[in-house]
C-alpha cells in the first residue's frame, strides 16, 4: 500500500463529497430524515381525533360531552351506515354509534351497549383508544379509582431513545452507499483508468476509497449523535460499536461497489440490500417471531450494543455477545469482498 | 537499473519497442501479433478506423492490461514486470475527456500531482505549457471540449513524462482547438518528449507522425514515414479538367497519362492541368481497400 497514493485518493474524494450531490444526498438523508422526525414528535402533543357520531336517539348530551373534550373533531351523521362511510374512506380514525337511550340507561344505573369501531391503521387511532374510556367514565359521572400521577421524561431525554435507531440507520445507510457510489462513478466516467495508469494500484484506490467511506460513516453518525443531544452513557463503547459496524457495512459496501459496473445498478443493489437489515432489528420488539428473525440480522447486534453503551451504561464486557457476532460478521465480509476482489483481479 | 534480462541494446535505445503482440479478450483477438519499435524524441502514429487495435495496444503499452503473448518494452521495462516504473515514466491522454467534472482545474490536477508526489508548482508549470493558466480556479463543467483536452494534456504532464500516449488527441474538437492541440504536440516534441499518437484522422496523422503505423483488423499492415508511405503505396496522378466539366485522372509520368493528355489536346478539350500528390488516404485505401471516415 502506498499511503501517500491512498491519502491523495481520501483527500480528493473528501472534496469531491462536499461538491458531488448524489453523495451530499446520500450524507444528508440521515440528518434531515432525524430532524425531520424529532420535529414531527414535537408537533404531535395536541392531537386531535375526526370521529363520526351517530346518535341513536336522545343522547344528544353524551355527544355534546364528547365535544366538549376538545380531544375530538366530531362529524355528526344520520345513520350508522354514513358513519362506516366516513371510517371507510379514511375521513375519520373513529365512530361511535349511540343506541336510542343510551344516557338515560345511564343515568338510571344500567350498563347500556355502545359500539366503537377504530381503524387501526390511522395513527390517531391511538389516541382515541387511549381517551376514550377516560371520556365515558366522565360523562357517567365516576372518578377514576385511584389518583395518579403520571409523568413522562423530559423532552430532551426522550430523543435519547430514538438515537441508536438514527445511528443504526446512519451507519447501514452512508456505509453502503458512498463507497458504491464513489467506487462505480470513477468506472462509470473512466476517472478511474486515469488513476490506474499513475503510480497508483487498485488495491491503492480500494483502500482509499474504503478508509474515506468509513471515515464518512463514522463522522456522520456523530453528527447524528450532536444534534439529537446523545452524547450520553459509555460513550467509548458507543464509538467501538459504530466504528465496528461501520467497517462491516463499508465492507458490504465494497462488495456492492466490486460486483456493480454503474451507479444506478449500485445504489438498486445498496438499496435492496438494506430493507432486511435494517428493518428487523427496528421491529424486533412487535412480536416474537420477529424478534428470532432480528438475530439473524447482524445490524441488530450493532444496534443492542449501541443501546446497551448509551441507554444503560454498559462496557464493552457487558456486551460481549454483541461484539462477537460484530467482529465474526466482520470477517466474513472481508473475507467475502476479498475473495470477489481477488477474482475480479483488483487485488 | 533494468531488471528484466536478456535486454538488448535496442530495447534502452528504443522509446518503446513491441515484440510479436497479441492481446484477446475471449475469443476476439483485438491485437494481432504486431512488432514495431519507436524512437526517442519522435512522434509514432497509430492509425486506423475504430475497432483497429489502437486503444488496445495503448492500453497494453500503458499496463492497463496485460497483452496475451507477446512483449512490450515502455522505456526500457518490461508492460509486465515493471508496470509501476512504467507509469512513473508515462502520460496519458485518453480518447474520453475523463477529468472530475465537479473539481476544479486546480483540484483534478492536485490530486494527479499527489499520486505522482511531483512538486507543488508543476501545477502552474503544466497549466502554462497548456496557456491554460488563468482557469485554475474553473469548474471542468464549465470548460470547453478544447479546453478540457488542453487539461487533459496538461495532467498527463504533471510528472513530466518523457513518453506521451494520446488517444485520438484530436477527435471531436473544433477546427481551431483541434489546430491548438496539434502545435502543442508538435511543441512537447519539441522538448524531447516520445509520443504515441492514435488517430483515424488522416490529415492529423499526416501533419504530426514521424512515423505512422497503418492498423487493420488488429494487424499492422504498413509501417514508415508518411513521405516513404505515399511513395511505396500512393500514386502521384495527372488530373485534366475538360471543358465539358468532365474530370479525367491518370498515373503521373506513365505511357496511360500522356495518351491522356494528347489525346485531350488534339481535342481542344482540355481546361485544367494539374498534378495531385498521393496522400494518406490514398495509402489507405490502397492497403485496406477502405475509405477512413470520421465515423470509422
Amino acid at each position: 500500500m502506498n499511503l501517500n497514493v491512498v491519502l491523495a485518493i481520501f483527500r480528493k474524494d473528501l472534496i469531491s463529497s462536499v461538491k458531488s450531490k448524489n453523495i451530499l444526498i446520500i450524507l444528508l438523508t440521515p440528518v434531515f430524515l432525524s430532524i425531520l422526525f424529532n420535529t414531527t414528535v414535537s408537533l404531535t402533543d395536541n392531537i386531535i381525533v375526526p370521529i363520526a357520531v351517530y346518535d341513536g336517539g336522545s343522547s344528544a348530551d353524551f355527544v355534546e360531552y364528547l365535544r366538549s373534550t376538545d380531544s375530538y373533531d366530531i362529524i355528526i351523521t344520520g345513520s350508522a351506515g354514513k358513519s362506516e362511510e366516513l371510517l371507510y374512506t379514511e375521513k375519520v380514525a373513529a365512530i361511535v354509534l349511540v343506541p336510542e337511550g343510551f344516557s338515560a340507561d345511564l343515568e338510571n344505573g344500567f350498563t347500556p351497549f355502545l359500539n366503537i369501531t377504530v381503524n387501526p391503521y390511522d395513527e390517531k387511532s391511538v389516541v382515541f383508544l387511549q381517551t376514550y374510556k377516560d371520556v365515558i367514565m366522565g360523562f357517567a359521572g365516576q372518578d377514576y379509582p385511584v389518583h395518579i400521577s403520571l409523568n413522562t421524561l423530559p423532552a430532551g431525554l426522550q430523543s435519547r431513545f430514538n438515537i441508536p435507531i438514527w445511528v443504526m440507520f446512519t451507519v447501514i445507510f452512508v456505509g453502503m452507499m458512498v463507497l458504491p457510489n464513489t467506487l462505480t462513478t470513477e468506472k462509470e466516467k473512466k476517472t478511474l483508468d486515469a488513476i490506474l495508469v499513475s503510480p497508483a494500484s487498485e488495491k491503492d484506490v480500494i483502500y482509499g476509497k474504503s478508509f474515506f467511506g468509513l471515515f464518512l460513516t463514522i463522522f456522520i453518525s456523530l453528527v447524528i449523535i450532536f444534534i439529537n443531544g446523545g452524547f450520553v452513557g459509555n460513550f467509548l463503547t458507543v464509538l467501538f460499536f459504530i466504528v465496528l459496524g461501520s467497517t462491516a457495512f463499508t465492507g458490504l459496501g465494497l462488495l456492492i461497489a466490486s460486483y456493480t459496473d454503474n451507479y444506478s445498478s449500485a445504489s438498486l443493489l445498496s438499496t435492496v440490500c438494506m430493507a432486511p437489515l435494517i428493518l428487523p432489528a427496528l421491529l424486533a420488539d412487535l412480536s416474537r417471531e420477529i424478534g428470532y428473525i432480528s438475530y439473524l440480522v447482524p445490524s441488530t447486534y450493532m444496534f443492542n450494543g449501541i443501546k446497551g453503551a448509551m441507554l444503560n451504561n454498559s462496557g464493552i464486557s457487558d456486551l460481549y455477545p454483541e461484539l462477537g457476532v460484530l467482529v465474526i460478521f466482520n470477517i466474513a465480509v472481508y473475507v467475502l469482498t476479498a475473495h470477489v476482489l481477488k477474482k475480479k483481479s483488483y487485488i | 537499473m533494468f531488471q528484466c534480462l536478456g535486454i538488448t541494446g535496442d530495447i534502452l535505445d528504443k522509446a518503446i519497442v513491441v515484440e510479436n503482440l497479441s492481446k484477446k479478450y475471449g475469443d476476439f483477438e483485438a491485437v494481432k501479433n504486431i512488432s514495431f519499435n519507436i524512437q526517442k524524441g519522435t512522434i509514432f502514429g497509430l492509425l486506423g478506423p475504430n475497432g483497429a487495435g489502437k486503444s488496445t495496444t495503448i492500453k497494453v503499452l500503458t499496463c492497463q492490461s496485460p497483452p496475451t503473448s507477446g512483449n512490450a518494452y515502455v522505456g526500457g521495462f518490461n508492460v509486465l514486470a515493471d508496470s509501476a516504473e512504467i507509469k512513473r515514466k508515462i502520460g496519458v491522454v485518453f480518447e474520453s475527456q475523463n477529468l472530475y467534472e465537479e473539481l476544479s482545474v486546480y483540484e483534478n490536477l492536485n490530486f494527479f500531482r499527489r499520486l505522482y508526489s511531483s512538486p507543488k508548482d508543476k501545477i502552474s508549470e503544466v497549466l502554462q505549457s497548456v496557456g491554460m493558466e488563468t482557469h485554475q480556479k474553473d469548474k471542468i463543467k464549465t470548460l470547453s471540449k478544447g479546453m478540457k483536452q488542453k487539461i487533459m494534456i496538461a495532467r498527463a504532464l504533471i510528472n513530466d513524462p518523457d513518453i506521451l500516449f494520446l488517444d485520438e488527441p484530436g477527435s471531436g474538437l473544433d477546427p481551431h482547438s483541434a489546430r491548438e492541440i496539434r502545435q502543442m504536440i508538435l511543441d512537447l516534441k519539441s522538448r524531447g518528449k516520445t509520443i504515441l499518437i492514435t488517430t483515424h484522422n488522416l490529415e492529423e496523422a499526416d501533419f504530426l507522425c514521424d512515423y505512422l503505423a497503418i492498423i487493420h483488423k488488429g494487424s499492422i499492415i504498413a509501417i514508415d514515414t508518411p513521405g516513404n508511405l505515399k511513395k511505396k503505396y500512393g500514386e502521384d496522378v495527372l488530373r485534366i479538367e475538360a471543358v465539358t466539366g468532365d474530370i479525367y485522372e491518370s498515373p503521373l509520368n506513365t505511357k496511360a497519362s500522356s495518351d491522356m493528355f494528347k489525346k485531350l489536346s488534339d481535342d481542344n478539350q482540355i481546361f485544367l492541368v494539374h498534378s495531385k500528390e498521393a496522400t494518406i488516404e490514398d495509402v489507405f485505401i490502397k492497403l485496406t481497400g477502405e475509405r477512413l471516415t470520421d465515423e470509422s
